[in-house]
């Protein structure tokens, strides 16, 4: 007696006998494996399912089952699958037709015919369809960027629950077609009494594969003297798997790489610090995008963008080693990816840019006291912590790289990169004009973000203190929030830039074209044709030589330091000395900064947005009383990029 | 290199003229193919016709039509497009140049 199973073969029905139902199922599988990769497979298995069921009908003549000895006739007439040569450079096209013969629920097993260890990779691989050989090497490559134990311990607990294919009919089953559900949840629920079998069969097992590997190793190395020996005389395939190698190594070295950075970015975002000492990378995320979820987002599709190509090339160095043949499934579903993860960076990035479209420009009058005497001293509110420091001691060496000085703190943004100016007053008094200017969708957002920037200045007696932390509200986002204080000297006036300054000062004109970090620690006046250090003018007018070794000495300067957003044409002027006798203007000497005891204003949104919005417009325009005025402009209208914080200048700034 | 493998690629070379010459004297299902390959001993199991005729077809050589059988499933119909005609007319010519040149020297007298 035996037990006949119903087959379906190309829309005839037939009752084949349990063996033969097998022995057609495998035949079938090793014949579709041989066209693995080959153009219009389905439509050539369909053929020969439709052959195969031909030949049966002719053979049966009226017999009801078929036996062992007609699938064997039938497999004798269409041939071996060796005779099946792979039919390489087959043309495009050719859909998918026909059934499957060896349609069966599906179950998880371990395949013992094909195993290297517990036969739990192979069994997963055609459990879901895809050569053991693959899933190896995936797991392999996964093995060693997520903790070995981890993936090692799956493993074992896998040996032991699921069940090894013993009998024919779990070996079919192992390759059935519909992933049941059902056979999870057993594997769960018996997974209790199994354990305890599994674990004393796993035990067996494993000593078991102690002995069968030693031939095997043997075996392996007879076999890779012989490769090496067939692959020395065929110079080409040699240069194709050096370059094979090469591939794979360097793919996984960047994936290496690549994974290591996107670790280490998380790890960041956990323990670890960005510039301000408490500020993390999430938080930096979170302060350009929607939210830090967007940042990781955006993270996680640029590593995809970076990674599937590298998988790409992976791939094609297996190809080149070992001739093997990518799954189609894999292909697509990689290119997929990466275009899900493009097309995510792109909208996040999109969206971003979006969001910097707009700039609004806020310019308020701060109050001040008039300086008792003839010079207003400038100084720093704050000196820069240790913290602060990275970054701003390139400060004029190419970009304003003092935007490092980042913080997050209590949902405010604490930022240092407000800058300092000083122009010539419309009237005879000291104003300090402060310019606040912020990104956004729209003008209204953007100035709304304007007025949310608070700055800190203070003074004491003719010492007017200036700090470059600039805040918002974390909730407002970094969208390019700046803050330039711009101290107006009356014609006549003085101010003196006390050391230190060069961390805020920024770009000042002035007639001599002095150089900012130069500027601190002397006293420049207002004079009818700019601010001038009467000092120097004087004593170089003394000797006609020195002045020109000043000049070139200043030009020579001025090549070195040339910076990108202040190539503007260079006015040397003849400085022909006219003005009073020089007198002492340092006199009155330095003033010595307490900042805790000064007297502080600090200006809060509430208080300055509504009165002194206007006063832009209220300003008079007072560059037609230079006499070099034109020279002035630039100063406000630098480009907006090189204020950005380094770190964002790399996202996409769409105007 | 051996003896078998080399009858082989003989074999395969000259199968796809011959498919095609067959289909040149009229429609005809593969298991016709088959018998008449058979007879001339140019293959020895069928299956390796399929793949043959899915790539001819693919390229543009063939085309088919389903006609329903009455004993199993419906047959495929072979017959070659106008391009597969072109195609045949060119391996003729490329036959007759081969076989008078294998014959040239292979010949005992020179």
């Amino acid at each position: 007696m035996k037990k006949t199973v119903t087959a379906n073969i190309s829309g005839t029905v037939f009752h084949i006998e349990e063996d033969a139902f097998l022995r057609l199922g495998r035949y079938l599988d090793s014949i579709r494996a041989k066209f693995n990769g080959t153009d219009g497979r389905e439509e050539i298995m369909a053929d020969i399912e439709a052959r195969i069921a031909e030949l049966f009908q002719q053979r049966l003549e009226g017999r009801n089952v078929v036996s062992i000895a007609d699938v064997e006739h039938v497999i004798g007439i269409m041939g071996q699958p060796e005779d099946y040569a792979g039919d390489e450079g087959a043309g495009a096209g050719g859909g998918p037709i026909g059934g499957d013969p060896t349609r069966a629920s599906k179950r998880l097993f371990r395949d013992p015919d094909d195993r290297w260890v517990g036969g739990v990779l192979s069994g997963l691989g055609a459990y879901i369809k895809m050569d053991a050989l693959w899933v190896r090497i995936i797991f392999i490559v996964l093995l060693f960027p997520m903790s070995f134990g981890t993936l090692a311990f799956v493993y074992i607990l896998m040996w032991i629950l699921v069940p090894r294919a013993d009998s024919a009919a779990d070996r079919l089953q192992m390759r059935g077609e519909a992933v049941n559900v059902d056979n999870i949840k057993r594997v769960f629920e018996e997974g209790g009494e199994r354990f305890k079998r599994g674990a004393e069969q796993m035990a067996k097992e494993a000593q078991d594969l102690g002995k069968e590997w030693e031939p095997k190793a043997k075996a392996w190395g007879h076999e890779a003297a012989q490769t090496a020996r067939r692959t020395g005389r065929n110079v080409g395939s040699v240069l194709g798997k050096v370059f094979g190698i090469f591939f794979i190594l360097s793919g996984i070295g960047i994936l290496m790489v690549l994974l290591s950075g996107a670790v280490g970015l998380s790890a960041a975002s956990w323990t670890g610090s960005w510039a301000g000492g408490n500020t993390d990378s999430l938080d930096l995320g979170g302060l350009l995008f929607a939210s830090s979820a967007h940042a990781i987002w955006v993270v996680v599709a640029g590593f995809l963008l970076l990674a599937i190509p590298v998988i790409g090339l992976l791939i094609a160095g297996f190809h080149l080693l070992m001739n093997t043949r990518t799954p189609r499934w894999l292909g697509w579903s990689l290119c997929l990816i990466w275009l899900a993860a493009l097309i995510t960076a792109i909208t996040l990035g999109v969206g971003l840019g979006t969001d910097f479209r707009q700039r609004a420009r806020n310019r308020t009058e701060a109050p001040i006291m008039q300086p008792t005497g003839k010079v207003m001293h400038l100084a720093m509110h704050q000196q820069p912590e240790e913290s602060w420091s990275y970054g701003w001691t390139f400060d004029h060496n190419g970009f304003d790289w003092r935007d490092e000085g980042l913080q997050i703190k209590d949902g405010q943004v604490n930022g240092w990169w407000a800058e300092c100016d000083v122009e010539r007053s419309p009237d005879t008094l000291y104003h300090l004009v402060v310019q606040r200017e912020a990104r956004g969708m729209g003008n209204t957002v953007a100035a709304t973000r304007a007025e949310h920037i608070t700055y800190t200045y203070a003074q004491q007696g003719d010492t007017l203190l200036l700090s470059p932390i600039l805040n918002f509200p974390q909730a407002d986002k970094f969208r390019g929030q700046w803050v330039r204080f711009i101290l107006q000297v009356p014609a006549g006036g003085a101010v003196h830039l006390n050391e230190g300054t060069q961390h805020i000062i920024d770009d000042i004109d002035n007639v001599t074209d002095t150089w900012d970090s130069e500027m601190v620690g002397r006293t420049w006046t207002m004079t009818g044709r700019g601010l001038e250090d009467l000092d120097t003018t004087t004593i170089h007018n003394n000797s006609r030589d020195s002045e020109m070794q000043r000049r070139e000495e200043e030009q020579r300067i001025y090549e070195q330091h040339q910076r990108m957003d202040s190539l503007r044409t260079k006015r040397v002027a003849a400085i022909v000395f006219r003005g009073p006798a020089p007198k002492k203007l340092k006199a009155s000497g330095s003033v010595v900064c307490h900042p805790e005891r000064v007297s502080e204003r600090r200006i809060s949104p509430q208080s300055t947005t509504s009165s002194k919005r206007d006063a832009s417009s209220g300003t008079p325009k007072h560059d037609s009383a230079r006499a070099d005025g034109d020279d002035n402009a630039s100063s406000t209208e630098e480009p907006f990029a090189f204020r950005m914080p380094n770190l964002l200048n790399i996202m996409p700034y769409l105007r | 290199m051996n003896v078998e493998n080399t009858k082989a690629q003989m074999r395969k070379g000259v199968l796809e003229y011959c498919i095609l010459s067959t289909l040149s004297r009229g429609e005809a299902y593969p298991t016709d193919i088959i018998d008449s390959l058979k007879d001339a001993k140019l293959i020895v199991v069928e299956g390796t016709l399929y793949p043959l005729l899915t790539r001819l077809k693919n390229s543009g050589y063939l085309t088919y039509r389903w006609e329903e059988s009455r004993s199993g499933p419906p047959r495929k119909y072979y017959k070659l497009t106008t391009v597969g005609q072109k195609f045949l007319k060119e391996l003729d010519d490329t036959w007759d140049e081969l076989a008078l040149a294998v014959k040239k020297t292979t010949s005992k007298n020179p």
